[in-house]
């Protein structure tokens, strides 16, 4: 819910549901004051044409004249708002519907403004009503006017239909905009989620196209053909270095042959052979790095692996720790394992083994306190991490070192093929597994998660692998 | 799925299986130590180059240019250790590795391939290959690697005590003397000279030692080996006056006794 009331398309409605409020608002109070005028010009109109009658009345027939006339006009058969009164010299009513000459509450010229009680049948209502008192020779007055009940009514069911018909219309707005946002939101959503999906690693993931053709669908074709690219450009790059690599191998290790065949040959002194065999470091460390870079293709080829075994990663993971325990023990580094007993997942041994030797590693290399490894099982997930007690990794750069040959400058002095994290990260998201970096507070956490193995993939392992 | 997992189960108890009935088995010059090695390469270049340093370490190489040259040699038998190609004209080297196993011959093959997949490595083993080898590789891991194949052929299987020089290791009560002095070793520690001793006098690399001691095959990004054998080397050599232990530079490590 909290979402939808976040679009932008339903802040959009709010705003539009909110100005045409006020619109309709506005448009109601005009109506309102347009009929009040009306209403009330046409009810002075109406008690002037009455007064003028009554006192044409007097004029012709006199006071009698007079009586008669507002008695015909208050008669109970006659409905209307009319009010009469004639009051004598001492204010005694002598006809009309009043009962006694009003107190006025205001007088706006010869207007008066007094309160007026109807007695229905079984209640009294309080009413104002308009009046003009007109004095009669002989201390006589006349009192003509309107109740203004009916058309207080008329203007009251006005501002009624408008304040009604404002609600109505912000509840359906509410529901309009709600509606059109989770619907614009279900689109955009179905974007954002293959963007997230394509950034976590499914590059060959593409967003949906309908066929209607609408904006939704010429962004997703448009975010199609950009990943379309990317990947075209991705993949020519690692294809250059692929073949760089493949294609600098053998010639590499003809040179590295020959090397050694010159420090094995006894004509050389002993200087030249430590230059020799310090060549043929170099020629391995390039080697290596070769090797490293087309086992990451390989990885990330995406073929999935063929032999899926069941692997004993509590055991990979042990022995890892084993294998590595020595190294730290000669830099003062102890390696602390909190390893959960039988976790399996389904893999390649070999390459899993790989992946914690290389986290191991540069949790050595870089770590300066105990290296923690731990491995335990949430739900149907196992997870792994190596904790070391280094400088870290900055968060911003976090998703950059596991690109190839990121070295941080702070490491650039270090030995190492820079490839060692790049490589674990591939061995990872082959397993279908995640490998994400965070801080140790202090130092640099991996955390590698993988789906767990499920049930027994019966002897699915060769014994060899 | 099911029926690799029978290949591999072969491929594990062929050893025992094959070892009485191999009709090279008497004809092979191991006694002097050298070897007779079949090559199974199409590429010129790389045959030469191997048969080239066979040669330099007094091994007589013979060449097979295709698949089914290489397969009738192979069954002529005759040779300590066969090398075949994977990828090979006529016959190609999981094929003929099968064929050869399936003749019952036991000769111990090395498989040699571009392709350093790890499910490669994995298929060419379980056809009933010893070794994989993946191109280009350094001549010292060759020589190496053949030189443990042969040797893992010929040796006893009843043995149970392991000599070079006076260094002792008796392998049913899992103790190790050296001069009459008794050596405490870690389990891992034991199986690291239990696997040079079996190689004495041969080049055991480091790849080699990360499989048969840790049984992984992997690309260490630092060597993690080295400090193993320095700690090997603290309690095997330091003590006494001749070193047994002895680095081979750009290569790996060999245990020998002489002086």
């Amino acid at each position: 819910m909290r979402r939808f009331l976040a679009t932008s398309t339903f802040r959009l409605s709010m705003l539009y549901a909110a100005l045409f409020s006020l619109s309709v608002l506005a448009l109601g109070g005009f109506v309102y004051w347009a009929v009040d005028l009306l209403v009330d010009r046409q009810r002075e109109q109406t008690v002037q044409a009455e007064l003028q009658g009554l006192v044409g009345e007097y004029r012709a027939y006199g006071l009698p004249g007079l009586v008669r006339a507002i008695e015909s006009r208050v008669a109970p058969e006659r409905v209307g708002d009319g009010i009469y009164l004639l009051v004598d010299g001492v204010g005694r009513p002598m006809a009309g519907n009043l009962v006694g000459w009003p107190t006025a509450v205001e007088q706006r010229g010869p207007w008066l403004v007094f309160p007026v009680e109807r007695r229905g049948v079984d209640r009294a209502e309080v009413h104002v009503a308009y009046g003009i008192d007109f004095p009669i020779a002989g201390g006589f007055r006349l009192l003509v006017g309107q109740n203004t009940q009916s058309t207080a009514r008329v203007l009251d069911t006005i501002s009624d239909v408008f304040l009604f018909g404002v609600l109505a219309m912000l509840l359906l707005a509410i529901g309009g905009g709600l509606l059109f946002s989770r619907n614009l939101l279900r689109r955009i959503e179905a974007i954002n989620k293959g963007a997230e999906r394509v950034r976590s690693g499914d590059v060959a993931y593409r967003m949906p196209v309908g066929s209607a053709g609408d904006e939704f669908d010429r962004l997703g074709a448009n975010l199609n053909a950009m990943l379309d690219e990317i990947g075209r450009l991705m993949n020519a790059i690692r294809a250059v270095t692929d073949n760089i690599a493949h294609d600098l191998r053998s010639p590499l290790t003809r040179l590295r042959n020959r090397l050694e065949e010159l420090g094995a040959g006894h004509t050389s002194s002993g200087a030249s052979r430590a230059a020799i065999e310090a060549a043929i470091g170099e020629a391995d460390q390039v080697l290596a790095t070769f090797r490293a870079l087309l086992s990451i293709a390989d990885a990330e080829s995406g073929a999935a692996l063929a032999e899926r075994g069941r692997v004993d990663l509590s055991r990979v993971a042990a022995d890892a720790a084993e294998l590595y325990e020595a190294l730290a023990e000669e830099q003062g580094i102890a390696i602390e394992r909190a390893i959960e007993p039988d976790l399996f997942v389904g893999g390649n041994r070999q390459l899993l083994f790989q992946a914690i030797a290389n986290l191991l590693d540069n949790a050595l290399k870089h770590g300066n306190g105990p290296v923690r490894l731990s491995l335990s099982r949430t739900g149907n997930e196992v997870l792994l991490s190596i904790g070391d007690r280094g400088a870290g990794i900055p968060e911003f750069e976090r998703p950059r070192v596991l690109e190839r040959f990121v070295r941080l400058d702070s490491s650039r002095s270090t030995s190492g093929t820079g490839l060692g994290l790049s490589l674990a990260a591939a061995i990872v998201r082959l397993h279908g597994g995640r490998l994400v970096l965070d801080d140790n507070r202090p130092g640099l956490l991996v955390s590698i998660t993988l789906p767990a193995a499920t049930g027994e993939t019966a002897g699915s392992i060769a014994r060899r692998t | 799925m099911r029926g690799k997992v029978r290949a591999a189960g072969l491929a594990g108890s062929r050893t025992a299986d094959y070892m009485l009935i191999d009709p090279a088995f008497g004809r092979s010059c191991r006694i002097s130590g050298i070897m007779r090695i079949l090559l199974i390469e199409d590429d010129r270049a790389t045959a030469d180059f191997m048969a080239k340093a066979l040669t330099e370490h007094g091994h007589i190489a013979d060449r097979a240019d295709n698949g089914r040259d290489g397969l009738y040699h192979a069954s002529g038998g005759g040779y300590d250790v066969i090398v075949t190609d994977r990828m090979l004209p006529a016959l190609d080297g999981l094929s003929l590795v099968q064929a050869l196993r399936a003749a019952r011959i036991a000769t111990p093959i090395l498989i040699l391939s571009a392709l350093g997949k790890v499910d490669d490595r994995v298929q060419g083993l379980n056809a009933g290959a010893d070794d994989y080898l993946v191109k280009p590789f350094a001549a010292s891991e060759l020589i190496a690697r053949i030189e443990a194949l042969n040797r893992r052929q010929h040796k006893d299987a009843a043995e149970t005590k392991l000599v070079v020089g006076d260094l002792e290791m008796d392998l049913l009560a899992r103790t190790v003397v050296r001069a009459g002095r008794r050596i405490d070793l870690q389990p891992r520690e034991f199986r690291l000279l239990e696997c040079l001793m079996r190689h004495a006098g041969q080049v055991v690399t480091r790849t080699m030692l990360l499989e048969n001691v840790w049984d992984y095959h992997f690309d260490p990004q630092t060597n993690v080996i080295e400090v193993h054998i320095s700690r090997l080397r603290q309690k095997v050599d330091r003590d006494f006056p001749t070193p047994l232990l002895h680095t081979v530079r750009g290569a790996g490590y060999m245990l020998r006794a002489d002086a």
